[in-house]
């Protein structure tokens, strides 16, 4: 074929387009275009002609409609840091991964809560600062009261990590676990 | 019944007869696209000429047709479509199964008609 008028090259293209991804596409255009170049063969394809066939042959959409649809590509499933295993996994070792192995536990648990998208910034931020901030403030003010009114008043300092620490860690960790939102393409509906 | 309604339905029924149809016509001989698909529009057994053409790509890839090139005197060279043997069996047995279908339909059509 040396000239193809522009609405059969148009039509094809169409066609071509519609069936993309589908595994009988070249051969569904190859026998629409050679039906194109048959039926136009009896004589000198005027456009009216090339109109009629194309007619003829129907919406390029009902051809796609037809053929063997493409492959569905099924959606991977999220990655582990981004499932409930994941979260729960991330949130173990922000609370007791710094007693297991002091501090490098809870180092890698932050690690894992800021590379997960199940969380949101502000809950990330309340993962990593409240305990540090709360229990820094709270041995700041025993401090505080020790110099005003003299040591024996003082609530010691060893005391203060053992109550107040363990019931944080936990709060910090309920709070993470009913924060997380297993991440989808869609926005979080609140 | 709505137009598009009964469009739909036309559709649906061609759906499971369209291809044996097609490998029907084939059993007087080979054919080509053209001519395949003017006699198939005409009858209402295809929606149009150009809904033959995924029919004939699935019935290539499952081995049920062959296809041959021939110079035609009046143009390019045409492609012809006949059967396979998978082909002739799988029509003797739609022929079959068909004679037993569609006198079922007929029979509760009459027996329920008002």
């Amino acid at each position: 074929m040396t000239s193809q008028p522009p609405a059969v090259r148009a039509y094809l293209d169409d066609l071509r387009r519609l069936l993309d991804g589908s595994p009988d596409r070249d051969l569904v255009v190859d026998g629409v275009r050679r039906h194109i170049d048959d039926a136009l063969a009896a004589g000198p394809a005027d456009p009216a002609q090339v109109r009629a066939v194309l007619d003829e042959l129907g919406d390029p959409a009902a051809i796609a409609a037809e053929s063997v649809p493409a492959p569905v590509q099924p959606a991977a499933p999220p990655p582990f840091l981004e499932r409930r295993g994941g979260a729960v996994l991330t949130v173990v070792l922000l609370t007791f991964g710094g007693i297991v192995v002091p501090v490098a536990g809870w180092i890698v648990g932050l690690g894992l809560l800021w590379s997960s998208k199940g969380w949101r910034l502000a809950d990330k931020l309340v993962g990593t600062l409240l305990i540090p901030v709360v229990l820094a403030a709270v041995l700041m003010i025993g401090a505080l009261v020790a110099n005003a009114s003299g040591p024996s008043a003082a609530i010691p300092a060893h005391v203060v990590l053992l109550v107040a620490f363990p019931v944080l860690d936990l709060a910090v960790g309920v709070f993470l676990l009913l924060r997380f939102r297993v991440a989808s393409g869609l926005p979080v509906s609140r | 019944m709505q137009y598009m309604e009964a469009v739909q339905l036309l559709t649906n029924l061609r759906r499971g007869v369209v291809e044996p149809c097609v490998l029907a016509v084939m059993l007087e001989g080979e054919i080509y696209g053209v001519d395949l698909a003017r006699r198939l529009t005409a009858l209402g057994l295809l929606a149009s000429d150009g809904t033959l053409y995924p029919v004939l790509a699935r019935l290539r890839s499952s081995g049920l047709v062959s296809t041959r090139w021939e110079e035609s005197r009046s143009g390019p060279p045409r492609r012809y479509y006949r059967l396979t043997p998978e082909g002739v069996a799988t029509v003797d047995r739609f022929i079959e199964s068909w004679r037993t279908f569609s006198g079922a339909v007929d029979t509760i059509l009459k027996e329920t008609r008002r």
